[in-house]
């Protein structure tokens, strides 16, 4: 499918392109899984100064919100 | 927000508001917008840029853009520049599943200068080295599941990043 945009020079198979940019995005997804398996640090830092120690991350809500847990220190 | 003072545990539950403050926040950082050359491609990929390779994609890109434009001896870089455009980003958390729907605008860059790739596109831009050959607005859809463990660490799996519209606009 051929687009173009009002007096553009140029025209865009949208089609192909979407097709080889899905391609090429895919080819990324597996060097990302590869590091995000071995786990990424929270940067607890950003935390200073609310002495929180531990954080957990719930996904199975199934709303529009993100459930956290955390350990205050003493 | 419930907090525990035995166990000194406590609960949060963030509202999507805070979710979305997050992904501006990664946005506003620049990570998503980057501008991509072929020493970013990796081994083999599907398609080069530049602009003999994309005529397949781009039919008329090679006559209008390029220091040669015309000729039948075509080969200049082209860049594609990922930015996130202005429309906010939709985000939902789906049984353990972070799914987020993000506009992003893909701008083809037709560099004429000898030295591809040369660094700071923008700056290629100004000095009109570069030039903007087209504009496409797409729809990516990105999927992934995530979970942490006690030592503050987040581990996770990318299930899906799929285009899902693209429209031209420049």
């Amino acid at each position: 499918m051929i687009q173009t945009y009002k007096d553009s020079p140029i025209e865009v198979d949208t089609k192909s392109l979407k097709m080889i940019l899905n391609t090429l995005v895919g080819s990324f997804i597996p060097p990302v899984n590869s590091q995000l398996r071995d786990g990424i640090d929270i940067p607890m830092d950003m935390l200073k100064g609310l002495n929180i120690t531990n954080l957990e991350l719930k996904t199975e809500l199934d709303y529009m919100a993100a459930g956290i847990t955390f350990d205050i220190e003493n | 927000m419930k907090v525990f003072k035995n166990l000194q545990e406590a609960e949060l539950i963030a509202s999507s508001g805070l979710v979305h403050s997050l992904i501006w926040l990664i946005e506003d950082s620049n990570v998503i917008n980057v501008a991509i050359d072929n020493t970013m491609l990796g081994d083999s990929p599907p398609i080069t840029l530049d602009t003999t390779a994309l005529t397949i994609l781009l039919p008329k890109l090679p006559q209008k853009f390029g220091k040669d434009k015309g000729t039948d001896s075509h080969y200049v870089g082209v860049y594609v520049r990922v930015r996130t455009s202005s429309k906010t980003p939709e985000m939902y958390i789906r049984s353990g599943r972070f799914i987020v729907s993000l506009s992003v605008n893909l701008d083809f860059i037709v560099d004429n200068t000898p030295n591809y790739p040369n660094g700071d596109v923008d700056v290629c831009l100004l000095a009109d080295f570069c030039q903007l050959a087209t504009t496409l607005n797409t729809s990516v859809v990105v999927s992934v599941a995530l979970r942490t463990d006690t030592k503050n660490r987040v581990f996770g799996n990318v299930q899906v990043v799929q285009i899902e519209d693209l429209q031209v606009v420049h």
